[in-house]
């Protein structure tokens, strides 16, 4: 059963009743998903998973601690709030620990789609079987899968914040091979409808077979053309050091080098959490609105992503870029993979 | 949790499915870390919940579940059946189990101090202590310590009539100081890299690893390495520190050898192996010297690969993987045992918590050790480089091609350590590499390490393994290309 609005405040409601914390934050989660996985032209793994999860943090005189569970009976809860005031007792107090925000306003997103939260079984197995029957025409083998999910995210707090997402996500991945040579092609969308994995199968199909009996070369210099998955390996090494907190503890590369020209004129980098083609909420572990930031501007490293506290040390505005606290990660630039490269 | 359990058994085994277990587990897990003088994560989590896996029609279908009412864990089980009835639908031959015993038994992983005992306060005070030692050394720019705690209890049932309970305490350790200076970044990690060191034990492990006594060498290492010259590139003869060599165990010799990789079950996303069926019992894996097994038995020691039972109720078992050379055994599952016509699974079928399915993962994969301390091997070279604690690894899809980096070396020099070398890095072929060892420390020098956060599946799960080694020598290894122009 997956978290409703109502349900989930139902959760905050009993966390409030039990909570006796200067400051309390509930982070409340419910997701299903389901994953189809072939190879060797047949479906070897087939899973499904469901469940909920209650993440309390608590603030008393300038500790905190956070504590999970995913029992969400009345006694859990109450056995949850008073173990996470507990554990922000034990610790040192923290004068730069932050009164956690009042009520948002976010943008609406909208990443729900039914198709893909009743996808079932029997047709993730018709398409992974319409892929292998590709592979067989010409004699290759594929591997890959074929996932949907759903996934709610509510996040509320007692100073009056509320936040509720839900989304739908869908992957098509597969690989083909022959010989000594491979294809691999994937697509995600919100939308199982969009992802034409006849369309991603004979792509892969196509590669291998042009990719047989290849060549040895030098190693050497050579001007290369890479697939944007290929693209994305490369340049997702750098994202960690976008964070603000990573620049400010000096364990970035970008330290003293915002403002400076790294890349070529003809690349700029977006976090775009509203592009269509972008997946999650609106809003960061804090509850903080997700902004839109300009990373490199005609190669230029222009700005950095900020939590609300490493704004504050830095003297910039929080861009949405938070984890639930506590964390020693600061902005959860990384793990949002929601960047955009344009050239 | 039994009551559970055989609520989804009995349903699960009404609906026609011809094989089918359960896992019902409970995960405790308990985080503490500072930075710089301060407190960052301190949190607990648990999870409860159960994992139904079914042959209906001759293939698999897995479902879990947190919802624990009785409709709940009906409709999980009602899922797998549905699940499994569109497997079959795709399928060249219907599964084959190789055969197991009905097993009913408990088993309790040694642990002499329980970290949930020890108080929060405490460990922190600790932490800030090695965390102050560290940042009294000028240059030492960002101090992380982490102290990791997860109690595991798990109940296995089949429809063979098994009943297993295991119950699991895991700790963790570890801090790094970082140097940041002029544009580079240095680092050093005590005991070991990726979160400190990991076993199947108690708050012992922290006492053990004397955090504090070590944090002061640590740091003025990290904070010295800036005006050290660079590893030089060439080839020469190089000793791995203990650490160092338990990564390359686990990427170049425990991955290759599942046996599920080598059938291409993972060909989408983790890759294949070069261990291709022909070379078994065939292939010079190594030097007549190495000797390697995968060893989940509670005598080889609290590794994270330690258990007594696997995820599919197979009994742990030590299986030599390459003896004196030779490539002489793959981690399997009763799948895949069935498969390549062996007669049993050697119980590698392992699941990250009750919501995924058990995938071969290496247990406790160990080189054996040899004889002689660190000391004497380094005196008995002329020429070459020794190397500790992992920075950064890369290797292909099928664990032939390897390259790795590690935080520190010393250049070695008739038979004496000499200069400090920042960032070494070494690489070669697997094969080419493990036939190259020429010399092992003794059990003296072995540790037990453990890797936490190894990574596998589609959805993804990680699992801890470990690995046993001690410093080895390596003659004319690629040394220094990580940073050559």
């Amino acid at each position: 059963m997956m978290l409703t609005r109502e349900r989930a405040k139902d959760i905050f409601r009993k966390v409030l009743k039990y909570s006796t914390a200067d400051e309390t934050e509930a982070f409340i989660t419910s997701a299903s998903h389901s994953l189809t996985r072939f190879a060797n032209n047949s479906i070897h793994q087939n899973v499904a998973e469901e469940g909920m999860s209650l993440s309390v943090r608590a603030v008393v005189e300038q500790r905190t601690a956070r504590a999970s569970t995913n029992r969400l009976d009345e006694s859990s809860i109450r056995q949850i709030c008073e173990a996470t005031l507990a554990l922000a007792r034990l610790q040192p107090p923290n004068p730069e620990l932050l009164r956690m925000p009042g009520p948002q306003m976010y943008r609406a997103v909208d990443r729900f789609h039914s198709e893909s939260a009743e996808l079932s079984p029997q047709a993730r197995a018709e398409t992974v079987r319409a892929a292998v029957e590709r592979a067989e025409k010409d004699g290759l083998t594929a591997a890959g899968v074929y996932s949907n999910g759903v996934s709610v995210t509510a996040l509320f707090n007692s100073r009056g914040l509320e936040a509720f997402h839900e989304e739908t996500s869908a992957e098509f991945s597969i690989t083909m091979m022959k010989d000594g040579s491979s294809g691999w092609a994937k697509k995600t969308s919100p939308s199982c409808v969009e992802l034409e994995p006849e369309v991603l199968a004979d792509r892969a199909a196509r590669k291998a077979l042009e990719s047989q009996q290849p060549k040895d070369i030098e190693p050497g210099k050579y001007a290369v053309v890479l697939e944007p998955a290929a693209v994305l390996d490369l340049l997702g090494f750098l994202f960690f050091d976008f964070g603000g907190l990573s620049v400010y503890e000096r364990r970035s590369c970008l330290t003293d080098r915002v403002g400076q020209k790294l890349f070529g004129e003809n690349i700029n980098v977006r976090d775009d959490v509203y592009h269509p083609l972008q997946a999650g909420p609106p809003f960061d572990g804090e509850g903080i609105p997700r902004q839109r930031v300009n990373l490199v501007e005609r190669g230029i490293v222009k700005n950095l992503v900020y939590a609300r506290a490493t704004a504050r040390k830095m003297g910039k505005k929080p861009t949405g870029h938070g984890f639930p606290l506590p964390n020693e990660y600061g902005p959860d630039e990384y793990r949002d993979g929601r960047r955009q490269i344009e050239h | 949790m039994k009551e559970y359990g055989v609520l989804a058994l009995d349903a699960a085994t009404s609906q026609g499915a011809v094989y089918a277990d359960v896992r019902v587990m409970d995960i405790r897990q308990r985080y503490l870390s500072t930075k710089n003088g301060e407190t960052a994560q301190v949190r607990e989590s648990e999870s409860l919940g159960l994992g139904v896996r079914v042959i209906v029609n001759g293939a698999w279908g897995f479902a879990a579940t947190d919802d624990l009412s009785h409709q709940g864990v009906l409709g999980c089980v009602l899922k797998a059946i549905e699940i499994a009835k569109a497997s079959a639908l795709v399928k060249k031959k219907d599964i084959r189990l190789a055969p197991e015993r009905k097993i009913v038994d408990q088993w309790e992983a040694p642990c002499q101090i329980d970290p949930f005992s020890v108080p929060v306060s405490s460990c922190i005070d600790l932490m800030l202590k090695v965390d102050a030692e560290l940042r009294k050394v000028k240059n030492v720019t960002l101090a992380e310590v982490s102290l990791d705690f997860n109690h595991i209890d798990q109940l296995f049932l089949s429809n063979l009539g098994s009943e297993i309970r295991q119950i699991k305490t895991q700790t963790g350790a570890g801090f790094v100081a970082t140097s940041f200076a002029g544009n580079e970044i240095q680092r050093r990690s005590y005991p070991n890299s990726f979160g400190g060191q990991y076993q199947t034990k108690g708050y012992e492990l922290v006492e053990e690893l004397d955090l504090l006594g070590n944090a002061p060498r640590i740091a003025e290492e990290a904070a010295a390495l800036h005006a050290c010259d660079q590893c030089p590139v060439g080839e020469t003869d190089v000793i791995l520190g203990s650490s160092q060599l338990g990564l390359q165990i686990h990427e170049s010799i425990g991955h290759p050898i599942e046996l599920d990789r080598v059938l291409g079950a993972e060909a989408n996303y983790a890759g294949m192996s070069f261990l291709t069926l022909d070379k078994l019992g065939h292939l010079k894996y190594a030097a007549d010297i190495v000797n390697v097994v995968a060893d989940a038995t509670p005598a080889h020691g609290p590794g994270l690969g330690t258990f007594a039972y696997d995820d599919e109720g197979v009994p742990a078992q030590n299986t030599p993987i390459i003896k004196d050379g030779l490539f002489t055994g793959y981690l399997t599952s009763r799948e895949t045992a069935a498969e390549i016509g062996q007669e049993r699974s050697n119980g590698c079928m392992r699941a990250e918590g009750w919501n995924r399915i058990p995938l071969i993962r290496m247990t406790n994969v160990s080189l054996l050790p040899g004889k002689g301390r660190l000391e004497d091997l380094i005196a008995d070279t002329d020429d070459g480089i020794y190397m500790e604690t992992n920075r950064s690894w890369s290797i292909d899809d099928r664990r032939y091609n390897f390259q790795f980096g590690t935080e520190i070396g010393w250049e070695i020099k008739h038979g004496k350590r000499t200069r400090m070398l920042k960032n070494p890095s070494y690489g070669g072929i697997t094969t080419e590499f493990w036939n190259s060892c020429d010399a092992i420390c003794g059990p003296e020098e072995w540790t037990l390490w453990g890797t936490p956060n190894c990574g596998k599946g589609q959805p993804m799960q990680t699992m801890g393994t470990g690995h046993g080694a001690s410093p080895a020598r390596f003659r004319k290894v690629r040394v220094g290309m990580a940073y050559s122009k």
